[in-house]
């Protein structure tokens, strides 16, 4: 059961590896649910204090929304999640794009999935260039990307 | 696909003209965010204070900014751990620099002007069409990490504006860019960024 805050342990993973992972390999997902006790945590740290963001009752009566509505870059953090929870410690997070597909709300569930599309070495870093993107419990897809990071090898 | 439609220039009302013209005018001018936010007005100012804006960069920091988004990797927490990684120590998730700038004043500072300032809801009697904005999307490039001591300077700047014809709507289309250097003058990261705002 999820803490409403979202608490969870320190994570000390172990490394993933270059030699481990190839074109198509899926990144392992990463699974959010949002509140409203968490977005308003979100509207502290970002300043966005739009009452929309953690107010059931102005989004419904003023924004004609659903519900309360998830701060975009709330979304964005978790899909940059994804590849940082991947790929530590000793990866590095090289570029990452994002962009809005639609709305996710109060209650919402979203799991962010990623697959590795290319894969070289430069300057002897080992780069990996991956898909990425969130999708809400009833599959609706929230938000897109595309990233490259890098891992180091075995050898 | 939505095609750019300069027709759309005609159906603007006088106010929404006037917002159209003072953001293309900013087009390709190099500005500090801080030195931005009192202009916009006070209200603008004060969230920044809220929301703990802050250039120099504290571990307590970052924790708070990782704790709120659920990111508990021993990179930011763990001293130990960070100090046997490749970095040598506690780093910041790379989005943490969002809690310094988020990147989007560059192409959202039009929303500023649609909202009301003291209120913070749309400003209905002057911008009578507007439903409202969103971010949507955003680029980045990560050059150098953000650790614990480091103070992270900004530069924005308004890069395009244009109109489309949406299902709904008409669209407003805007986008900026946003540097952040640390201060040992490296480039820490680059965020190229838009904003979508929807008029009746």
């Amino acid at each position: 059961m999820d803490d409403v805050l979202g608490m969870k342990p320190i994570m000390r993973r172990d490394q993933a590896f270059l030699d481990d992972v190839e074109v198509g390999s899926e990144i392992p997902p990463h699974t959010v649910s949002f509140n409203v006790v968490k977005m308003a945590m979100f509207a502290a740290v970002s300043g966005d204090f739009y009452p929309s963001h953690y107010d059931n009752k102005w989004a419904i009566d003023k924004s004609h929304h659903p519900a309360a509505t998830v701060h975009g870059l709330h979304v964005t953090t978790h899909l940059s999640q994804l590849l940082t929870n991947w790929i530590a410690p000793d990866g590095a997070l090289k570029s990452f794009s994002s962009r809005a597909r639609a709305q996710t709300f109060d209650g919402d569930t979203v799991t962010m999935k990623g697959r590795v599309s290319k894969k070289y070495t430069k300057d002897s870093e080992n780069y990996l260039e991956c898909e990425i993107w969130g999708e809400k419990q009833d599959g609706t897809v929230v938000i897109t990307g595309s990233a490259t990071v890098t891992l180091p090898s075995r050898s | 696909m939505l095609e750019k439609d300069a027709t759309l220039d005609e159906r603007m009302t006088p106010e929404e003209r006037g917002l159209f013209e003072r953001f293309k005018q900013q087009i390709g001018r190099e500005f500090l965010i801080e030195e931005c936010l009192p202009q916009y007005s006070e209200r603008v100012e004060y969230m920044s204070y809220l929301s703990g804006y802050d250039e120099n960069v504290h571990w307590p920091g970052i924790k708070r900014w990782a704790i709120v988004n659920e990111d508990f990797s021993g990179l930011w927490f763990d001293e130990e751990y960070a100090k046997r990684s490749r970095w040598g120590g506690i780093i910041a998730p790379p989005l943490y620099l969002l809690a310094i700038d988020d990147g989007m004043m560059p192409s959202s500072w039009l929303a500023l002007e649609v909202y009301d300032r003291t209120s913070g809801v749309i400003n209905t009697k002057k911008y009578p069409n507007f439903v409202g904005g969103l971010q949507a999307n955003s680029e980045w490039e990560f050059f150098e990490p953000v650790c614990p001591g480091d103070k992270i300077k900004t530069k924005g700047k308004c890069t395009d504006i244009y109109w489309k014809q949406g299902k709904q709507y008409r669209l407003l289309f805007t986008f900026g860019e946003t540097t952040y250097t640390n201060q040992r003058g490296q480039l820490v990261a680059h965020c190229r960024a838009g904003a979508v705002y929807r008029f009746k």
